[in-house]
């Protein structure tokens, strides 16, 4: 009965090993420009500022704020059949990046809730031995 | 030098819309090419550029225009083909025009055809690069418009009511649209009623997944002179893109269509006030809120207002969609945005015609909201 099949998971490459890397730590890292300290996100090969490649991996606060708030009713994989209506947020970290990651929300606590604004820390979920994804819980 | 006013379309094609069991993204295309040439009195050897979008469902990609070419029995002067969503049509248009220009062919058939409803098209890949944001199931054609609208929300105010304005004019005016997919009329009850895709937007803030062909011809101004019917000229042009997601703070509110818009009005010589009708990308009712405030119909932040009372609507100050858009008319991805400002400029639309109508705004916008476009539309 168990047809559900499993969340996609990324390849693991050269340019983000070091992110996942972080990630198995408990930590989340993202590139600083060594020429003008810009922090990328999404990972790139060179500074999306001034296009230097060289780059430090620099840990992350941990701590973020949600700009935006969706819940997805629509199920468009069917590895979230199961925890839809689920919640997806956009992030802003204080070190300037925005990234998109999601709440782990089994009892649909924030399904009808509007966490825009709300101050927000990552956690971090398994998802295979290699990968272990970053998400981020709300700041009681 | 200007290329206002150089360029006219002077046929238009569209197939029959909806879901069509056992048709392909290619017999559609040469369907609607077919019914173009017919519309302007052309031979298909009188077309010298072909300019094709892959449908979601071609099996060629990219190879498209080699497919589609010999399938028609073409050797095009000129040819290529495009991917940019829903910003294909009008970026496709603005090439024709600048091929044309440049004396690279003189008369450019735009096609586009797709089986997306009975051949099964997801529009659901998961989006972003290497760290892709299908990681945390932000995936699917809602979710980008679903942010926008969220965001829209929470600066200005804009309410799900409003949203549903625009959902009730598409749906009024594809009941007057004899071609229309969905022609019964809906209320902002039915849309407050409709369940939640991805929250704020619900099930009648989604466009349609839809079987169907579109073309159009471009021509020289000169050479359109003796065609079947008027020709309506291509006033103005504008594109604008953002490459970027999340490092680009304004991503949500696309401001890049406001570059498009402006070059577009410059090119016309017309501002908001000129425009009669408009024809506004809408994959979802948020998109429609944001051109109208690129534009300058309104004020930053006041489209959720500015489209209540039945302003939109025919009858109303600014009537758009007026076919009832990819909301309601079909979803050919903006195709037939173009083709519905063609017929208002030519006076063929009936019931639906917007009286006196000399200049329509047409708007594509593709990709994960980056690909932009505006065209101005002129009667001649």
């Amino acid at each position: 009965m168990n047809d559900i099949p499993a969340k996609p998971l990324p390849e693991i490459s050269n340019l983000t090993k070091p992110f996942w890397d972080a990630t198995r730590s408990g930590e989340l890292h993202m590139q600083k420009c060594s020429q003008c300290g810009h922090i990328r996100y999404p990972v790139g090969p060179v500074c999306t500022a001034c296009l230097e490649p060289e780059h430090t991996w620099e840990k992350m606060s941990g701590k973020g704020k949600v700009l935006a708030h969706l819940v997805f009713h629509q199920v468009y994989h069917k590895a979230w059949a199961k925890e839809a209506p689920y919640s997806v947020i956009m992030v802003q970290l204080p070190e300037g990046p925005r990234m998109f990651s999601d709440i782990e929300d089994p009892a649909h606590r924030y399904k009808d809730a509007d966490l825009v604004g709300r101050e927000v820390e990552v956690r971090f979920r398994p998802m295979s031995p290699d990968i272990v994804l970053p998400w981020f819980k709300p700041v009681e | 030098m200007s290329l206002s006013d150089k360029m006219s379309i002077v046929g238009v094609g569209a197939t029959a819309q909806g879901k069509l069991a056992g048709r392909t993204s290619l017999d559609l295309g040469l369907e609607a090419f077919r019914l173009a040439l017919d519309d302007a009195g052309l031979k298909k050897n009188d077309v010298d550029g072909i300019l094709t979008m892959p449908g979601t469902t071609s099996p060629e990609g990219s190879l498209h225009y080699i497919r589609f070419g010999e399938a028609a029995g073409i050797d095009p002067r000129y040819t290529a083909s495009l991917t940019m969503g829903g910003g294909t049509a009008g970026a496709l248009l603005h090439m024709a025009a600048m091929a044309i220009e440049a004396g690279m062919a003189t008369t450019v058939a735009c096609v586009f055809g797709d089986a997306a409803k009975s051949g099964g098209s997801r529009f659901a890949r998961a989006s972003g690069s290497d760290i892709g944001w299908g990681l945390w199931g932000m995936m699917g054609a809602a979710a980008n418009s679903a942010l926008a609208a969220e965001r829209h929300m929470h600066e200005f105010g804009t309410t799900s009511r409003q949203l549903a304005e625009v959902a009730v004019a598409c749906r009024k005016h594809a009941s007057m649209n004899p071609d229309a997919v969905m022609r019964e009329p809906i209320t902002i009850e039915d849309h407050q009623a409709s369940r939640f895709i991805v929250r704020p937007l619900r099930l009648l803030d989604c466009c349609l997944i839809s079987d169907g062909g579109v073309c159009f011809i471009v021509t020289s101004t000169d050479r359109a002179k003796d065609r079947r019917k008027k020709p309506v000229l291509v006033s103005g042009m504008g594109q604008g893109y953002t490459t970027r997601h999340l490092e680009n703070p304004d991503w949500w509110y696309v401001s890049h269509q406001k570059a498009a818009l402006a070059d577009a009005f410059k090119m016309a010589g017309a501002t908001p006030r000129d425009i009669d009708v408009a024809q506004l990308y809408d994959n979802f009712t948020i998109s429609v809120l944001l051109w109208l405030e690129h534009a300058g119909f309104c004020k930053k932040g006041e489209s959720g207002s500015f489209v209540e009372g039945g302003r939109i609507q025919l009858g109303g100050e600014l009537p758009v969609n007026t076919a009832g858009g990819n909301l309601s008319e079909s979803y050919m991805e903006g195709w037939l945005h173009i083709v519905e400002g063609v017929r208002q400029m030519r006076g063929e639309c009936g019931e639906r015609q917007v009286k006196d109508a000399e200049q329509c705004l047409v708007t594509g916008r593709g990709m994960a909201l980056n690909c932009a476009n505006a065209t101005i539309l002129k009667r001649q």
